[in-house]
């Protein structure tokens, strides 16, 4: 699979009055063509942050320090003179390319945006709004038809185009929000709990939908939620934060049935469903450390059932599994072997 | 410990309905004299919760079930039926001035502390509550005279302290200017269990404990900002049982919560309702929690039951059409249990207002014939316990 985004050893704090708060804190992953990854953690352990920093939407008092963000199309946003010398890194680009990027290349869905929507435009104006950025030189008659039929490919009938937000249910202003990350037909979208807020129902038909056009655009996502059967249901890969870091990552069956980190181990444990045997409830215990002053050593260790005296000491760097890494000292024999 | 007899229902709820007026626009009461119309946010419920029971109520956002909850804690006045609360119909003598107590800031039936503020947090409370200080003059008088009643303050004294509420939200059901402890102490020192302050510390710091809140001197000084979502909502917890409470309302209490915070808080719910007999109502969207919680449920669709019946017996093998959906629905934490891809369900949750004739789901039902459009279906006893309101149940599950 070519890889469309590669993110290394990303930091990103956010410098408050009482100290940095270490939102991202080295991480490092690839999203593939036409992959789906899910990144999944408690909340507050980073993954908003992660997301907004690949945009470069990390504002004041946040700060990315460290790290590179490839991107494979960055090229094609540069003027055309003398780029042989730069690079991919998204974190190089000026301000006027980086907003080519956004929307176009890189659709974000942000966290509750549903209820952000602007009340007093309709639903197809809005979206429109979206295209005008990128196109200003396509008509508007021919716009209002992009539109139109962006919103029948999520499964809003065209009539409701002329529709204000509070007139749409839950569902159909998530599908409003779909169509306005693909209308300028971006080559990844990163979804912010996209149907956390959503009933079942149409959670599921919201999810399914997306499934749809993933596949039908062959486009990459990122789906950030820390509701573990969402991830089940709709991703390839999976990438596991804590604290902000990023502490298991590989295919999506090996870290539900075979987890390495005993923090995904205990997080996979906690999630009751309704098939299977009626299990006993199991909790991880304590809380999700001050990202102001985290823990020595592996950050997971005041919390972690298996915590040896190297855990409390020395931070653990990733160690390879069958399809990803793992940070966790418990896999640093099989390193050496 | 306090236990009810033992064959007597703590909560028992009969045909009990709630109707919202459906404010007009300005317009439309203007020029047209339309008549009122109702959101029919209850209709026509029963429940029995016995001492040391988890009943579920589980059902999709709008459905009725934050409502109910209202109603059966006294904060709502119902439309029509009967609540019990230990055989005692407490509801129809004391709801109304119920409110006006609340608007004096008395709060009399309110679960202390918490109530006022969850009241006026949403609008459509707001609403309701203007209609029923205008109405309410006439019933201010008769309950000044029952003031005079020595039974009747008893019994508005006990209630206050035997029904408490867990909420929603950890984030601001907690009065952000006081401490731990005095969060905590404020039902004890309100309602004088006892009569000694150091008395109040050490119940206090007792249920600290057994909310997992260790070692609670350590929290005791701490103001709510200070704390986690998850060590708030066991506050929540600490304070609903500080004062040994016989039923509580738990609404949605850990949906704003990470699932590895949420399973010690439900453990130390589940462990209170063992230990001390404490009924419960745990009202939720998400059924795999009610699983783990409930030994009954209730499904609601549009403010009425259509299915209600031992947990595990409707997960595996759920008899009405709205249900079979609702499961289908649900995803599963695993990467083989995939969902089904097609619903067996049509079209969205229509409004509580234009109720479809005949059986209200109807129009989403896969199953609707011609007489679903006329014949409105009532709970059927499907065997002891199990309730189902669907005139073809028989026929869709195979059933003689
Ligand atoms: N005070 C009120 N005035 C008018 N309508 C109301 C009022 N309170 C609730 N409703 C309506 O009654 C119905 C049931 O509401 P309720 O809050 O009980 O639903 P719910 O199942 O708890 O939903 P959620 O899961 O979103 O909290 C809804 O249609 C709601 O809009
Ligand atoms: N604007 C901000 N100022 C200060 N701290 C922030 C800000 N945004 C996020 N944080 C902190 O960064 C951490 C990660 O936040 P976020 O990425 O939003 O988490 P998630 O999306 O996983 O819930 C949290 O500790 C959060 O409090
Ligand atoms: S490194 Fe040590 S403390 Fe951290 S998860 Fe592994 S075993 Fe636990
Ligand atoms: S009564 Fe008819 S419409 Fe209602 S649930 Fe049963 S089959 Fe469906
Ligand atoms: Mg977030
Ligand atoms: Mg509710």
């Amino acid at each position: 699979m070519m890889v469309l985004l590669e993110i290394n050893n990303l930091k990103t704090y956010f410098h408050t009055r009482s100290g940095s708060v270490k939102a991202v804190d080295d991480v490092s992953f690839k999203l593939g063509k036409g992959e789906v990854l899910g990144l999944a953690g408690e909340s507050g352990c980073g993954k908003t942050t992660t997301c907004l920093s690949i945009m470069r939407m990390i504002d004041n008092p946040g700060e990315i320090l460290e790290g590179e963000i490839l991107y494979e199309n960055a090229k094609e946003v540069m003027g055309s003179s003398d780029n042989t010398e730069r690079t991919n890194n998204i974190l190089d680009l000026t301000d006027a390319e980086m907003r080519r990027i956004r929307g176009n290349h890189i659709a974000m869905i942000f966290q509750g945006a549903m209820n952000a929507m602007n009340p007093v435009h309709r639903i197809g104006d809005q979206i429109m709004e979206v295209l005008k950025i990128h196109e200003p030189e396509v008509p508007k008659e021919e716009m209002w038809q992009r539109v139109i039929d962006i919103l029948e490919v999520v499964g809003i009938d065209s009539s409701r185009a002329r529709d204000y937000p509070h007139q749409l249910s839950g569902g159909q202003k998530q599908r409003a929000l779909i169509a306005m990350a693909l209308i300028n037909n971006p080559d990844i979208v990163i979804a912010d709990e996209p149907v956390t807020a959503l009933d079942v129902i149409v959670q599921a038909q919201v999810l399914k939908a997306t499934k749809e056009l993933q596949k039908k655009f062959n486009l990459s996502m990122i789906m950030i939620t820390h509701d573990l059967s969402v991830i089940a249901e709709v991703c390839e890969t999976l990438a596991i934060m804590y604290a902000g870091k990023m502490v298991e990552y590989g295919k999506l069956r090996t870290v539900f049935k075979e987890p390495s980190h005993p923090y995904t181990q205990l997080l996979i444990e906690a999630f009751p469903s309704i098939v299977g045997p009626l299990k006993e409830l199991k909790d991880i215990g304590g809380d999700v450390p001050d990202l102001r002053n985290p823990p020595l050593g592996c950050n997971f260790h005041p919390r972690c059932p298996k915590v040896m005296d190297i855990c409390r000491t020395e931070e653990p760097p990733s160690f390879a599994t069958k399809d990803g890494f793992v940070a966790c000292w418990l896999y640093e024999v099989k390193k050496e072997k | 410990m306090k236990m009810t007899k033992s064959n007597e229902p703590v909560i028992d709820a009969i045909h009990v309905s709630k109707l919202f007026p459906v404010m007009k626009g300005i317009i439309e009461g203007l020029f047209k004299r339309s008549e009122q119309k109702y959101v029919h946010a209850v209709d026509d419920i029963s429940i029995t919760i016995q001492a040391g029971e988890t009943f579920g109520l589980v059902g999709e956002s709008g459905c009725g079930k934050s409502t109910t909850g209202m109603l059966l804690l006294q904060l709502l006045n119902r439309t029509s039926g009967t609540i019990l609360y230990k055989g005692m119909d407490v509801a129809s003598s004391f709801t109304w001035p119920g409110y006006i107590s609340l608007i004096l800031n008395v709060h009399f039936f309110m679960p202390i502390g918490y109530g006022l503020s969850y009241i006026f947090r949403s609008k459509e409370s707001r609403d309701s509550l203007k209609s029923v200080i205008n109405k309410s003059k006439e019933e201010a008088r008769i309950y000044k005279e029952n003031l005079d009643d020595k039974e009747v303050l008893d019994r508005i004294k006990n209630l206050r302290r035997e029904i408490q509420i867990i909420f929603q939200n950890p984030y601001d059901s907690l009065s952000p200017r006081f401490n731990v402890m005095d969060i905590v102490a404020e039902p004890l020192r309100l309602l004088k269990v006892y009569p000694s302050e150091a008395e109040v510390e050490q119940r206090v710091l007792k249920e600290l404990d057994s909310v997992g809140l260790v070692p609670p001197e350590d929290f005791i000084n701490r103001f709510p900002h200070e704390l986690s979502g998850g060590q708030r909502q066991r506050v929540g917890v600490a304070r609903a049982f500080t004062v040994d409470p016989e039923f509580i309302v738990a609404d949605e209490p850990v949906s704003m919560l990470d699932v590895s915070v949420r399973v010690g808080i439900l453990r130390t719910m589940n462990k209170l309702s063992k230990e001390r007999g404490t009924a419960f109502l745990f009202i939720t969207h998400d059924l795999a929690l009610a699983r783990v919680m409930c030994n009954q449920i209730a499904v609601m669709y549009l403010g009425r039951i259509v299915e209600q019946g031992p947990t595990e017996e409707i997960l595996h093998n759920p008899l009405h059409p709205y249900t079979k959906a609702l499961i289908a629905a649900v995803p599963k934490p695993d990467p083989d249990a995939h969902r089904t891809e097609d619903l067996p369900i049509v079209g969205e949750v229509p409004s509580g207002i234009d109720i479809a004739p005949g059986c209200r789901f109807n129009p989403r039902c896969i199953y609707a014939i011609e007489e679903c459009s006329q014949i409105d279906p009532q709970l059927e006893t499907v065997k002891k316990d199990y309730y189902v309101a669907c005139i073809r149940y028989k026929e869709i599950n195979k059933i003689k």
